[in-house]
């Protein structure tokens, strides 16, 4: 820092009145012998006083216009995003339990009716599980009750909180909404640890490892088959502070971006007879803004070439974590190891 | 009823307690709309945003930062949201560094304002516009919605450290773009004169 540039914060703490006694002082007598930062006071002082404050009435059709809209829309029941996960699993154990109960009817015709009657009750309780919480009352409930709820089953509304929610996955914790505020939580905790960029075709995929305090390792692979090279490139980085874009989407830059090994360097792998050949990483090429959606995203919204590379559904809402990086068009899912 | 009170009452569906808010906060939020998008038909679209996100979101509140904050919080998201919309139609590809087409809304000085440096006050408000939406955000809410440091923290999900020293940046910014202009009369030091910290006091 330049030593006048540490007098232009104190300059700005000290307009907006937070600027404690001794740096006052400090302040004070710096600018005495420092015409540069006496000149910086005064415009600032002035480019204060300058500033047309107060209210801008709303216009009166606000308020009507607003409730309106509340009347018909419906409030996000408090769920816990976590029970997405636990709903997704229960789903795939029904249907899994229902794949091989089949099985087993198909061997024993004897025993069929006893096995319906528990695949019955195998439905019940899994619905009874994981049905949705009552919607929160309305007083507008008949146009309420037209409205689809649209909404993402589990869509995390705390994200769109000052502090995220505390239904933190990475070290297994249970989500504690009820319990008091601690620190904030970083989005990127609560984000999936991996997320991969791949074709789901080709030979080659880049995966990101994503740690919570925004910063990354990652690897992308090609095994180019048949030819006896390996294009490999491991990487790190750091993303930028998330800024929240909308309810489903934050924003992040890159920050950081380093390769282990120079792209273009050869290794031969005697014992795989293979040629390691270091390239760049697919996938976070060119990244500047990388977007984070989360589950709940309107997949209407989505670019279309997020939801071709990741096969989101192009209707309804994204049921997963994306990174989307849009200088490239490239986008990666989530999901953990 | 306070704030935090009225709201927990509208997380549970009370669409009284949710209009209470809404006749409270309307200014604030249709003010900051404004101010960050520079046009009355967008601050409409993003007050109404905002005000229907809170209402949807309201059962998931937790209120640690209190509900004003947290309602300036998604006006402000909504509002970025819609300058990056109208940047992303105008062919922009980048949010930083890009310039409002429009001016923002000036409340207009009153007769003594004007003798007192109107000038000023205008300039002000033009060069606002031309900052970076980061800068112009942490301004508006610091300078013209008046929040303390700790509001703006929450609003913008920023520790208190980024958020004093991005002010700081903004207000240089600021300035910068007075002087290039000419609407301040002070003088830019030189890079050897910044970093020797002295200089001549401007005539």
């Amino acid at each position: 820092m330049r030593p006048c540039e540490e007098y232009e914060d104190l300059i700005s703490a000290f307009i907006d009145g937070v600027l404690p006694e001794a740096d006052r002082e400090r302040l004070m007598e710096h600018m005495a012998s420092c015409p540069a930062c006496q000149a910086y006071f005064d415009d600032q002082v002035a480019i204060h006083d300058a500033f047309v404050r107060g209210e801008a009435p709303a216009p009166e059709r606000l308020a009507s216009a607003v409730m309106a809209q509340v009347c018909s829309t419906p409030q996000r029941a408090k769920r816990k995003p976590i029970l997405l996960r636990w709903q997704s699993y229960a789903a795939l154990a029904a249907c899994c339990a229902l794949v091989v109960l089949g099985l087993w009817r198909f061997r024993n015709w004897q025993e069929e009716r006893k096995w319906e009657m528990l695949i019955e009750n195998f439905h019940q309780d899994i619905f009874v599980t994981t049905a949705d919480e009552p919607e929160a009352g309305l007083r507008c409930a008949p146009e309420a009750a037209s409205v689809p709820e649209d909404e993402a089953p589990a869509a995390p509304e705390a994200y769109a909180l000052p502090t995220p929610a505390a239904g933190v996955r990475k070290d297994g914790a249970e989500p504690a909404q009820e319990e008091p505020a601690g620190e904030p939580v970083s989005l990127f905790a609560t984000l999936p640890e991996c997320f991969l960029f791949s074709s789901g075709a080709g030979a080659w995929r880049t995966e990101l490892h994503l740690n919570t305090d925004g910063s990354f390792e990652g690897e992308y692979t090609d095994s180019n088959m048949g030819s006896g090279e390996l294009l490999y490139c491991n990487f790190s980085g750091q993303f930028s502070e998330p800024v929240q874009v909308d309810e489903f989407v934050w924003s992040v830059t890159v920050e950081a971006l380093e390769l282990e090994d120079t792209p273009g360097e050869t290794t031969y792998v005697k014992a795989d007879n293979l040629n390691r050949i270091a390239s760049t990483p697919y996938g976070l090429e060119n990244a500047k803004e990388v977007l984070i959606y989360l589950p709940g995203a309107a997949a209407e919204d989505l670019p279309e070439m997020f939801r071709n590379w990741t096969h989101a559904p192009a209707e309804g809402v994204l049921d997963f974590y994306g990174l989307y990086n849009v200088e490239e068009e490239l986008g990666f899912s989530g999901y953990d190891p | 009823m306070t704030p935090d009170e009225l709201a927990r009452a509208a997380a549970k569906g009370d669409i009284d307690a949710f209009e209470t808010l809404l006749g409270l906060y309307q200014n604030k939020v249709y003010g900051l709309a404004l101010r960050m998008c520079g046009s009355e038909e967008d601050a409409w679209d993003v007050a109404q945003e905002a005000f229907l996100a809170a209402w949807r979101a309201l059962p998931g509140f937790r209120g640690e930062s209190g509900f004003s904050t947290w309602l300036y919080r998604l006006t402000a998201n909504a509002a970025i949201d819609c300058l990056r919309r109208e940047k992303k139609r105008r062919g922009e590809l980048s949010i930083e560094g890009g310039e409002l087409p429009l001016s923002l809304p000036d409340a207009g000085p009153s007769p003594q304002e004007a003798a007192e440096g109107g000038e000023l006050r205008a300039a002000v408000n033009a060069a606002l516009a031309r900052l970076t939406d980061q800068h112009r955000t942490v301004l508006i809410l610091r300078e013209l919605q008046e929040l303390s440091y700790e509001e703006i923290a929450g609003a913008l999900s920023l520790d208190l450290g980024t958020v004093k020293s991005r002010i700081s940046r903004a207000r240089k910014a600021l300035r910068k773009i007075l002087l290039e202009d000419g609407n301040l009369s002070g003088y830019l030091p030189s890079k050897d004169t910044e970093q020797s910290g002295r200089g001549a006091r401007r005539p």
